[in-house]
């Protein structure tokens, strides 16, 4: 790793995936590291971001320090297994034991005296029995003889996908992808040197047919076979674009990409292999299968070696699935000695409470307003969004991209809220109040559920409303319930939690400070709350780089006990408790 | 008392509503004025309160519980003195859904209007709606469901009301998350509502219509 980086270049270079919204500028306060020896001293953007005990225990923003020497650096992102080495030599990274590899042999040619089959030879050079598709058979005489009896095989497991003549030095490549249901990410690895090389995101196609997945399920039942296979289809092709656009610029062929790991939520994991999610639909939810599958890519129809091998990560239910058991994986949960918290948060909150011992897991749903669903100036969090609010004084906020304010995205929402309770303008029921006497007074107006609050003041003003609060209650108190639910089920209270790992893009990307403000998570668990990014993203990558990994994510999901929250006793009153906020201290800044 | 019994179900405060009931019953009050000019009164304000924003989900279950826990003091006498329900409803989720956060409160708010409320339950089939419709002989029907996925069964229970020729005899009213008022026209229902204050308002004018 060259001397002089900044730490945050440094480990996105050498493909550790660390969470920065500005892209390494000290605007976004989401890049933190922890030095466990000798803790330069922070800059002024390390003390905006981070409070006084984070700096004392060594965490620093990574953008902000250089690589002056070998460190060794806790990187949140990976949790507690992923202590790396950063090292200013250059040494790759974490285990690289791939299922997918590359062997160049050379082997003796036929001769009068050795008669032997082609295949054979091929055998017995290799020592070991090997599965050889027909497609692979066609081109083994060709290849063995335009290198004069040296070749290369790429095999995954036992199966030989790909022979070309002479020896090849780079490669064998593989794709790990996480099917959103509003996002697909995808990801190029060199499984010979444990890199990625690229990564994508596109919006889901499938999107046109409803933002949630169960109007994906319901379209499904409407129009049958032919409803499925156009949903696929939809999924098929944004894939096939997504590969496209990540082989392109490092000068490979789809063809390249031997081997796939997908991770996703349980409809997605569904519709991408074309099987009817129906039975998800409705009580009791259950999936088609549970367990991880291995599937040949030209059965799927996924773009890439036809022979590969897609591994699909198993499922632990109708609604907690493949991409959360990743994201265990990647976060650790299963290795923990202690207790750690896992929070997937989208329209579905995934939620997963344990550690080594034993895990369990709810599916919580907190409708679409943490994603700027059915919030009067709510959007995505994309470029335009405001991200960050704050009320000291007066009204700060931030833009993502830091272009003009085109609305409020989930982040924005819980921002303000948290900043409107802080000051006593919204009470514990979730009223706005008018605020006559305060600062902000002439910001509110309007009556009843109409009632708002303007944070841009604008030609076209920017405002939360009273219903928007409203509609952030039902998603707070949906996952809080989720949370305390959990809590009961393995009988500890939030003080025995070691870590909150908040995933995904909304999860990661809020302040810890506001979530516990709007009583997502309770008080305590505030300093141990760590973004962690694609954490779903990450666990399919290491599912790739490690088949070691792949088998841990078998054990993961049979670990998991699910809790079903629609069977849970008492269900509504602690729903309807949760949805309260948490009483505020009513202090007004001026 | 009554106004003291109004505040105490407007506060939620159950405990305190039982009491005064009682009090108020033992007092010699009568039954269908206890519940008019008390409970029907302050689930009416809890209502407008809601429309107005003043109020969320929870703060108006707290009342609607404090009103049912009074009920089931008074209902045994509201029989004996003979005071009619303002109508009958018969309430339920659909099959497949058991969410029932919001039919709950739509049928506290009912009998907090001073209607008869036979609560079915959840995953309620077709072919069980259509036997509680013959067995209690209700104004209105009234089917909700969250899940897109599970509101298309409430087409089959229409259906079902009219092969048994029962649909004409009861309006029906449909709810929940996914539910419009485009869907309860398209599936042929008599009557939409967005919450349950409004399914109040939407029963009321429903067996006005009767």
């Amino acid at each position: 790793m060259p001397l002089g980086e900044t730490i945050f270049s440094a480990l996105r270079a050498a493909g550790i995936s660390i969470p920065g919204d500005c892209g390494g500028q000290g605007r976004c306060g989401r890049c933190k590291v922890r030095f466990l020896e000798a803790a330069p001293s922070p800059t002024p953007a390390d003390s905006r971001f981070l409070s006084e005990e984070e700096l004392s225990a060594g965490w620093r923003l990574s953008c902000q320090h250089r690589v002056e020497h070998d460190l060794t650096l806790e990187v949140p992102t990976l949790g507690e297994v992923a202590q790396v080495k950063v090292r200013s030599g250059g040494e790759p990274l974490g285990s690289l034991r791939p299922q997918a590899v590359q062997q160049t042999l050379t082997i003796p040619p036929p001769s009068r005296d050795d008669q032997r089959a082609d295949l054979e030879r091929l055998r017995a050079a290799l020592g070991e029995e090997v599965e050889v598709p027909l497609s692979v058979l066609v081109k083994l005489p060709e290849a063995l003889r335009a290198g004069n009896f040296q070749i290369t095989l790429t095999r995954v497991g036992r199966k030989v996908v790909a022979v070309e003549p002479g020896a090849r030095a780079k490669g064998p490549y593989g794709l790990a992808l996480d099917i959103g249901t509003s996002t697909l990410a995808a990801y190029l690895l060199d499984l010979g040197r444990g890199e990625e090389l690229l990564a994508k995101a596109l919006a889901n196609p499938q999107a046109a047919f409803g933002a949630d997945v169960l109007s994906r399920i319901g379209y499904v039942q409407e129009h049958g076979q032919k409803g499925l296979a156009e949903l696929k289809g939809r999924l098929l092709e944004a894939i096939g674009q997504l590969v496209e656009s990540l082989v392109g610029p490092v000068g490979l062929s789809p063809g390249e990409i031997v081997q796939a790991a997908v991770v996703g939520n349980p409809t997605m994991i569904h519709l991408f292999a074309g099987v009817d999610p129906s039975s998800i639909g409705q009580a009791p939810f259950t999936p088609v299968w549970k367990r991880g599958m291995t599937f040949q890519a030209r059965e799927l129809g996924l773009q890439m070696n036809p022979e590969g091998i897609v591994h699909v990560l198993p499922l632990v239910s109708g609604y907690v699935g493949a991409d959360t058991v990743a994201a265990v994986l990647a976060c650790g949960l299963h290795r923990a000695k202690g207790l750690a918290l896992l929070l997937d948060l989208g329209t579905n909150g995934e939620i997963v409470l344990g550690g080594r011992e034993r895990m369990v897991a709810c599916s919580a749903a907190a409708g679409p307003a943490f994603e700027g669903g059915r919030i009067a100036c709510g959007m995505p969090g994309v470029e335009g969004a405001i991200f960050r609010v704050e009320l000291n004084g007066g009204v700060r906020y931030q833009v993502l991209g830091g272009g003009e304010p085109q609305g409020l995205c989930g982040t924005g929402l819980v921002d303000a809220v948290a900043a409107l309770l802080a000051i006593g303008l919204i009470d514990s029921h979730g009223r706005l109040l008018p605020g006559d006497g305060t600062p902000f007074a002439a910001r509110i107006e309007g009556e009843g559920n109409a009632r708002r609050f303007r944070i841009t003041e604008r030609k076209r003003p920017i405002y939360i409303t009273q219903r928007d609060i409203r509609e952030l209650q039902l998603a707070k108190g949906a996952i809080r319930t989720g949370v305390e639910v959990l809590l009961s089920r393995v009988g500890v209270t939030p003080e025995e939690i070691d870590r909150v790992y908040l995933a995904g893009a909304f999860g990661s990307q809020m302040r810890p400070d506001s979530v516990v403000r709007i009583g997502l998570l309770p008080r305590e668990l505030l300093p141990r709350i760590v973004p962690v990014g694609n954490a779903a993203g990450i666990g399919a990558k290491l599912a790739l780089l490690d088949s070691e990994a792949l088998n841990e994510a078998h054990q993961i999901a049979q670990k998991i006990d699910y809790v079903e929250l629609s069977h849970e006793k008492d269900f509504a009153e602690k729903f309807m408790s949760q949805m309260r906020f948490p009483e505020s201290s009513k202090e007004i800044h001026s | 008392m009554l106004g003291e019994l109004k505040q105490a179900v407007l506060d939620g405060d159950s405990e305190k509503a039982v009491e005064l009931t009682e009090r108020a019953l033992s007092e010699g009050v009568d039954a269908g004025k206890i519940l008019n000019e008390a409970l029907v009164a302050a689930m009416d304000i809890v209502g407008k309160e809601y429309e107005r924003g003043d109020r969320y989900v929870p703060e108006m279950l707290i009342s609607a519980e404090a009103m049912k826990a009074a009920m089931e003091v008074l209902r045994p006498k509201l029989v004996e003195a003979g005071v009619k329900a303002r109508g009958k409803v018969v309430i339920g989720t659909v099959e497949g859904d058991l969410h029932d956060i919001g039919k709950n409160l739509v049928a506290m708010m009912l009998e907090g209007a001073g209607f008869e409320v036979v609560d079915l339950g959840t995953e309620v089939t077709a072919e069980k709606f259509v036997q509680a419709v013959k067995e209690h002989r209700p104004d209105i029907l009234g089917m909700s469901a969250l899940l897109t996925t599970t509101m298309t069964h409430m087409p089959e229970v229409i259906e079902a009301l009219r092969r048994e020729g029962l649909r004409d005899g009861i309006k029906v009213m449909v709810g929940g998350a996914p539910v419009t008022q485009e869907y309860a026209e398209k599936i042929g229902a008599d009557g939409y509502a967005p919450d349950a204050a409004s399914a109040v308002e939407l029963a009321k004018e429903l067996v006005g219509k009767n």
